[in-house]
This record gives C-alpha cells, sequence and structure tokens, in this order.
C-alpha cells in the first residue's frame, strides 16, 4: 500500500509553491499597471508601480531565505532539490521582471506631457501576453508541467516579432526632422525593449521548469 | 516564558564521580517537537532521562539544579509514578511485551486501575489510532505483539504510552532502528502529535532534527552548547562547535 509520507516537506513545498505564484501575481499586476500608465499618461499609476516594487524585492529575499530553509533542515534529493534549486532561479527572474515594469513605469511619467506620436499599439499587445506567458510559466512550474513550459517558451517568438514590428515603426520617426519625435521615439523603443527581455526571463522560467522536471538543462 | 512545559535550570547530573552534565539550562515548550543533538557521550541521552527521573534507577547518580514541570519541581514531592505518567517514553529499540497487541496497549492502563472492558476497548483504540497504526491491526488485536514489523512494533509502543494519557512525550533515538519509509511514518506521526503533546526527541539522524523539530539543543561534552529555533540552528547558529557539528565535520 502506497502511503502519504513526509506531510510536513510536502506542506512546505505546497506553501512556497504558492507564494511563487502570488509574487508572480504582483509581477504581472505591477506590469498591467506600468503599461496602463504608460498607455493613458497617468503619473500617479506609474508611481505606484515604483512604490510596490519593493514588496516585490522583499518577497525574493523572503522566498530565498525560505527555500535556502528548506534545503537545510529536509535535506531534499532528486526532483525536489531540483525543484527548490530552480525556485532560486525563477524568483531571481520574478525580480528582475519587477524592475522592468519599474523601468516602464519611469518611461510613462516622462513621457506623461508629451502626444503621442502614434497610437500605443505593441505595446500594450505585447504586454497582454507577456504577462499572460508568466502566469502560465509559473503554472506550468508548480505543476511541474513540461509540455506547458514549452509552449509558453515558444510563445517568445510572437514577442520578439512585435518587438520588432515597432522598432520598424519607429525607425520611420528617426529620419524625421522633429527632435522631440524622434526622442519620443528612441524611448518607446526602449520601453518595449523591457517588455522583449521580459520575455526572455520567462523563457529562463520554462527552462527551470524543465530542469526541475527532467534534470537536463534545455535550451528553449 | 508562559508557554513553558518544563523549565530546567542550573542542572547537573554525576554519575558516581563522573559529572555527565554541566549547568544544563532549558527552557522546553508546550506543544512543540525539541530535539536534543550531539555526538554519543555529551549527555543528550542523560538530560532527557532527568526530565522523568529515569536516571533515579542508576546506582550513584546524583542530580544538582531543577527541574520543573508544570510549575512544579520534579525533584521535589512529586510523585514519581504520577511523573512517569505524564512524562511517557519512547525508546531506541521498539519493546513491545511478549503478549497480544490489545494487552500492549491495556497494560498501563490496567496498572492505574482501569478494569472496565468497554473504558478498555476506547482506550487501545483511540491509541492505536492516533498512532496511525489503527488500520493496520484493528482485525488482529489478539495477535501477538512481537508478530509486527519494527516500524509497526514502534508505532505500537507509542500508542502504548499514549494509552496512559501523557502530557510530554520522550524519545530516545526512535527511529534509530526503522527503515526510510517506517522512519518517514514515524516523523509524519510526531508531527501530528505535537498538536496534542509536547515532544523531545534525541536523535544522532542530525537531518531529523531539521526535518522534525521546532528547536534545536545541541550537547557537547555534557555542556548546552548552543538552542534555539530549529531554522535558526540549521541555517545559521551562533556557535562554531554547533556549525561544524551540523555540517558533520567532526562528532
Amino acid at each position: 500500500m502506497q502511503t502519504k509520507s513526509r506531510i510536513h516537506f510536502s506542506n512546505m513545498m505546497k506553501e512556497l509553491n504558492e507564494q511563487i505564484l502570488k509574487m508572480g501575481i504582483y509581477v504581472e499586476e505591477a506590469m498591467k499597471k506600468a503599461v496602463a500608465a504608460l498607455r493613458d499618461q497617468n503619473i500617479e499609476l506609474a508611481e505606484e508601480v515604483i512604490k510596490e516594487d519593493d514588496r516585490i524585492n522583499e518577497f525574493e529575499l523572503e522566498l530565498f531565505d525560505k527555500v535556502s530553509i528548506l534545503l537545510a533542515t529536509e535535506q531534499p534529493v532528486a526532483t525536489d532539490l531540483r525543484h527548490l534549486t530552480g525556485a532560486i532561479r525563477i524568483i531571481s527572474d520574478l525580480e528582475r521582471a519587477g524592475d522592468y515594469a519599474v523601468h516602464i513605469a519611469k518611461g510613462a511619467k516622462r513621457l506623461a506631457g508629451e502626444t503621442y506620436i502614434t497610437p500605443l499599439q505593441q505595446i500594450p499587445e505585447a504586454a497582454d501576453m507577456a504577462r499572460q506567458m508568466l502566469k502560465d510559466a509559473l503554472t506550468a512550474f508548480v505543476n511541474s508541467d513540461e509540455e506547458l513550459a514549452r509552449e509558453v517558451a515558444s510563445r517568445d517568438d510572437v514577442l520578439d516579432k512585435l518587438h520588432k514590428k515597432l522598432i520598424k515603426k519607429m525607425l520611420k520617426y528617426m529620419n524625421k526632422d522633429s527632435e522631440a519625435e524622434i526622442e519620443q521615439a528612441a524611448n518607446l523603443m526602449f520601453l518595449a525593449r523591457y517588455l522583449e527581455r521580459l520575455g526572455d526571463h520567462i523563457t529562463n522560467v520554462c527552462e527551470w521548469v524543465i530542469y526541475s522536471k527532467t534534470g537536463k538543462h534545455p535550451e528553449l | 516564558m508562559n508557554n513553558s512545559k518544563l523549565s530546567v535550570k542550573d542542572l547537573d547530573f554525576y554519575y558516581g564521580d563522573f559529572k555527565a552534565l554541566h549547568n544544563v539550562s532549558m527552557e522546553v515548550e508546550k506543544n512543540k517537537v525539541t530535539a536534543l543533538i550531539g555526538p554519543s557521550g555529551c549527555g543528550k541521552s542523560t538530560f532527557l532521562k532527568t526530565l522523568n527521573r529515569m536516571n533515579d534507577l542508576v546506582e550513584g547518580s546524583k542530580v544538582h539544579g531543577t527541574i520543573l514541570y508544570d510549575g512544579e519541581d520534579i525533584y521535589g514531592k512529586y510523585d514519581i509514578i504520577q511523573l512517569r505518567k505524564k512524562v511517557g517514553m519512547v525508546f531506541q529499540a521498539p519493546n513491545p511485551f511478549a503478549m497480544s497487541i490489545y494487552d500492549n496497549i491495556a497494560y498501563g492502563p490496567r496498572i492505574h486501575g482501569i478494569k472496565n472492558r468497554k473504558v478498555l476497548d476506547q482506550i487501545v483504540e483511540k491509541s492505536l489510532f492516533q498512532a496511525a497504526i489503527w488500520d493496520e491491526v484493528k482485525d488482529r488485536l489478539n495477535k501477538p505483539a512481537l508478530g509486527l514489523s519494527g516500524g509497526q512494533q514502534q508505532r505500537l509502543c507509542i500508542a502504548r504510552v499514549l494509552a496512559v494519557e501523557p502530557d510530554v512525550i520522550l524519545m530516545d533515538e526512535p527511529t534509530s532502528a526503522l527503515d526510510p519509509v517506517s522512519t518517514s511514518r514515524i516523523e509524519d506521526l510526531i508531527d501530528e502529535l505535537k498538536k496534542d503533546y509536547t515532544i523531545i526527541i534525541v536523535t544522532h539522524n542530525m537531518q531529523q532534527a531539521g526535518r522534525i523539530s521546532d528547536s534545536t539543543a545541541f550537547f557537547l561534552h555534557g555542556y548546552l552548547e548552543e538552542m534555539g529555533q530549529t531554522e535558526t540552528i540549521f541555517f545559521n547558529p551562533s556557535s562554531k562547535k554547533t556549525e561544524d557539528y551540523i555540517s558533520g565535520r567532526f562528532g
């Protein structure tokens, strides 16, 4: 008869997973607000994102300690061990993702007084997509779902394409005479770049999901 | 400390001329698991046995200092039978009596004067259930306890302790004779039992201390070298000696 054992440890792992999901929600929310602040030129909302990043940074340290203590007191091996070492990398990717939201929020503040040279289209679209990817990547982590991890990572190509499309569009403004337009186009290119980088971090998360499941380092 | 179940102050213990414990002070928190770790001969088992006066049985032993159990000095006027009922003990090797499973559990309550069969039935069932072995033995309560596996025998011994309604359970390396699966079952059981009891466990297995205890006390050469929250002891101990021991550098 197979009996359930190491109940305490299983509960701790479950709790850790829940907290990683929670940290993910904070990051996702920050990204959502940052892009909304940019789109609506809402300085207050942008400032909120900047302020709330402290919580995400604290989260990283709390979870880092939690994982370290689990390693010290529970001596996990095999899949459990990889899940925890993977978790350390994932929380650091999440913290970085939070920083990108802050960069976008700061950009939103800079651009709040300007009239956009073109309606923002690719940036909100890319942000929506990245947020969904982030959510799915973390779901894949807590469920050790290799298939989902691979599928999420494959969406990064679409994100890259959106990024390229925006760069192309912005380059057109670079040819113009108006310094203000050139500056804004450059700003928007930078902001889009953060979303593209976010996609790369989500891909990293997916790689750690597969590592924790299989013990192999995939190149996604 | 209000949550203190046992409060040990300046405890010295001698086996004849040999001083086995030096000036040990410790608060044992209620409904927590406290692990005692340390190399062989460090005094952890001796200390455990002072808590229900098992060491009284050793000729030439001597105790200085005080141990308060719920505020009362157990080396004062405390009734020793009552003390051992309240502070039960589980030993290293499972030691069921050569009698039926039922009689093993009913033994203690019978000694304490319970004769009513119905009451005994209830105690046996409740104790075996609490010790997470009821389902495995309920259909063979009249079979010899020695026919059980090692892991089952140890859970039976835990049930035997529970049958006299203790308050504190002392465990002296309760899983060292068991395989990993049985060990894991006992560890889960300890985690469950601490809701109702205060548990103090001596273990040579540091990993086990890390997994199951709330507080850890590290003994060395008869001294309590360091005691603290298990998380702290295993993650960032204050004493270099504690660190060396838990990292397997000596001991």
